[in-house]
């Protein structure tokens, strides 16, 4: 009885222990051949708005196939991957090559979503005219906020980048001292994004009412019609410093990712305009990993649909028209026209 | 799938009420606490996101205590463990911590199974986190699974001689609430994702570590497997050699899959007999 349970205890644990390999998927090859056709794999299966960028992946790799071949040198594999990221013309979606040690980025493939819009942002410009010893500055420059000396009344916020922490005590702060202002501008201009969680947090302060945004489409299986719709309302901040009087947003071609998460979440509101220049976009949610030779993906796998003040529906990853167009002329350097433009709505 | 259920309850209920209505005059109760300390081999694959397998060797940790009578036997166990897990193809590393709390009952006193030295029940893994950190990527850096579960357990004891003997034992998942963090796509679990539920004001679709979003699975899309080989040397020694796999599927043909190979040695710093 016994010798028989020992051999069942043997088969037992030779099975289970063979099992690891069972459960999972046979370890990749890192030819050329299959590194392209994991890349595709991942755009055709992730890619979260391959309809709306009007891109049939299949069209496009049966194209770029006959061009791959195990003999291809990196540099060049690279290159015809980097063909298929660019044709995605989306800011978030980006291929990266390393050294071999993962410490030197090598090549990159992205489309540039500035490309062909003006400038409209120039930082000299702000420092010397605009900013002044009475503003606060949160440490790193995470923040700048306070009353513009054209127009006292007016309260002006400059966000250069939601990539950073700032406590609810230091937003706390910020929203009291704009308390007694007449107007807010909320300057979010080359604001590529960072954290969407921090970029809504600020929109809450911006109404007292929930609100409907419009709805995120995520990407949810392998599928092409594998979505799902997250609709989204802003909820007001619970505190009681919210900003309800007018709001002019500063946008040009570099709002993008989380940032346009903020100009979405209070695109709905009546008092808020934007004034400046076309936005990037980039509302899609972001995904990345690596492939099986080490290569870094990003990919967008989502898209956001918002709605206007006026309930209309519009696709952002493209950005959006701001309600007052403006141009700065950089030539110019004692004003910032676009301020200029928002001080006088304001007032 | 039924009689398992069912086994598993005769096991947990009836056995228990029938063995407390037997009175016993005399009990003997073998105490143990216990810490161990070994090797781990770790190895991870998402193929939502890649079929890469990374590995990584490094500690592992188990602390517990258990009693045991010649009617039953039970344990409580900490298992930790941590682990830099590579790839050969790439460079790029994840850090990755496993931590378990397990509490297992087994009886001895099985009438239906004639095998001596048999003891069977169930495990009870009360919390099972596992913690992957891809330091150089962005949204997607963070892999964490974590769930609590029931599996089948069964032990088989086997004296070789009089100092040394050997155990082995199986515990098989059969269902538990599991939450993974990321989606098919996106750093939110897929629940959320699917259900349309997705929002970046509400902290539980945001936050790994909420409790929010727990699902209940059963075996077929949460499996889990844990085998142990473990030589015991008189009173205070074991040698160990245990096998654990982890296997969850949120979107069909694309499993996450953990496995585990863990050698070690355990010290028992307490063991005593005490008749009651």
């Amino acid at each position: 009885m016994k010798n028989k349970a020992l051999i069942i205890i043997g088969i037992i644990l030779f099975t289970t222990v063979s099992c690891e390999k069972i459960f999972m998927k046979p370890k990749p090859k890192t030819t050329n051949t299959a590194i392209f056709e994991e890349y595709t794999k991942l755009v055709r299966e992730k890619y979260g708005m391959l309809e709306f960028k009007q891109l049939d992946i299949n069209h496009l790799s049966d194209s770029l196939r006959v061009f791959v071949n195990d003999d291809l040198t990196e540099d060049s594999l690279f290159n015809i991957l980097g063909v298929i990221t660019s044709r995605l013309k989306d800011g978030h979606s980006v291929l990266r090559r390393y050294s071999p040690l993962g410490n030197e980025l090598i090549q990159a493939a992205f489309f540039d979503i500035e490309k062909g819009y003006p400038v409209s942002f120039h930082q000299g410009i702000l420092d010397n005219i605009y900013i002044h010893s009475g503003m606060t500055k949160l440490s790193d420059d995470r923040a700048i906020y306070g009353r513009l000396t054209q127009d006292a009344d007016i309260a002006y916020l400059r966000i250069a980048s939601f990539d950073v922490d700032i406590s609810d005590s230091e937003l706390e702060e910020m929203f009291t001292s704009f308390s007694s202002a007449k107007g807010l501008i909320v300057d979010v201009r080359q604001n590529g994004g960072g954290s969407p969680n921090l970029s809504t947090k600020i929109a809450s302060y911006f109404t007292d009412a929930e609100i409907y945004i419009g709805y995120e489409n995520f990407k949810v299986g392998p599928g092409e019609n594998d979505f799902s719709k997250s609709f989204a309302n802003l909820k007001p901040s619970t505190s009681s410093n919210k900003f309800l009087k007018p709001v002019a947003v500063l946008t040009d071609r570099g709002v993008y990712s989380a940032t346009t998460t903020f100009c979405y979440s209070v695109n709905p509101l009546a008092k808020v305009k934007f004034i400046g220049q076309r936005t990037g976009g980039g509302s899609g949610s972001v995904a990345d990993g690596y492939l099986a030779n080490g290569w870094h993906w990003n990919l967008s796998v989502s898209e956001f649909i918002g709605v206007d003040d006026s309930g209309n529906e519009q696709h952002l990853d493209n950005g959006f028209e701001p309600d007052i167009s403006v141009l700065l002329d950089t030539l110019v350097t004692t004003q910032d026209e676009i301020i200029e433009r928002a001080i006088l709505e304001l007032q | 799938m039924r009689n398992i259920f069912k086994l598993f309850i005769i096991l947990f209920l009836t056995q228990s009420v029938v063995a407390q209505e037997k009175t016993e005059l005399k009990r003997t109760v073998l105490k143990k606490n216990y810490i161990g300390l070994g090797g781990v081999r770790n190895s991870f694959q998402d193929a939502k996101f890649s079929n890469t397998q990374y590995h990584g060797t490094l500690l592992s940790l188990n602390i517990g205590t258990s009693r045991e009578t010649d009617k039953y036997f039970w344990a409580i166990d900490f298992n930790g463990d941590f682990t830099k897990l590579s790839a050969k193809t790439h460079p790029f590393v994840a850090a990755a911590f496993h931590g378990r709390f397990d509490f297992t009952y087994a009886r001895k006193d099985l009438s239906f199974i004639h095998l001596d030295g048999f003891r069977g029940g169930g495990k009870w893994t009360v919390a099972d986190v596992n913690f992957i950190n891809f330091t150089d990527l962005g949204n997607n850096k963070l892999n964490f699974i974590s769930s609590s579960r029931l599996s089948l357990f069964g032990e088989y004891n086997y004296a070789i001689n009089e100092n040394l003997n050997a155990s082995f034992s199986l515990a098989v998942g059969l269902f538990g609430l599991v939450k993974e963090f990321k989606s098919f796509g996106y750093s939110a679990p897929q629940n959320v994702l699917e259900d349309g539920k997705f929002d970046f004001q509400d902290n539980g679709t945001q936050n790994p570590f909420s409790l929010k979003y727990y699902q209940f699975k059963t075996i077929g899309r949460l499996n889990t497997i844990e085998t142990k080989l473990q030589l015991n040397y008189k009173k205070r020694w074991s040698f160990y050699y245990q096998w654990n796999l982890f296997n969850y599927t949120t979107v069909k043909r694309y499993p996450l899959t953990i496995a585990q190979h863990i050698i070690g040695a355990r010290f028992n710093f307490i063991s005593k007999t005490k008749t009651k």
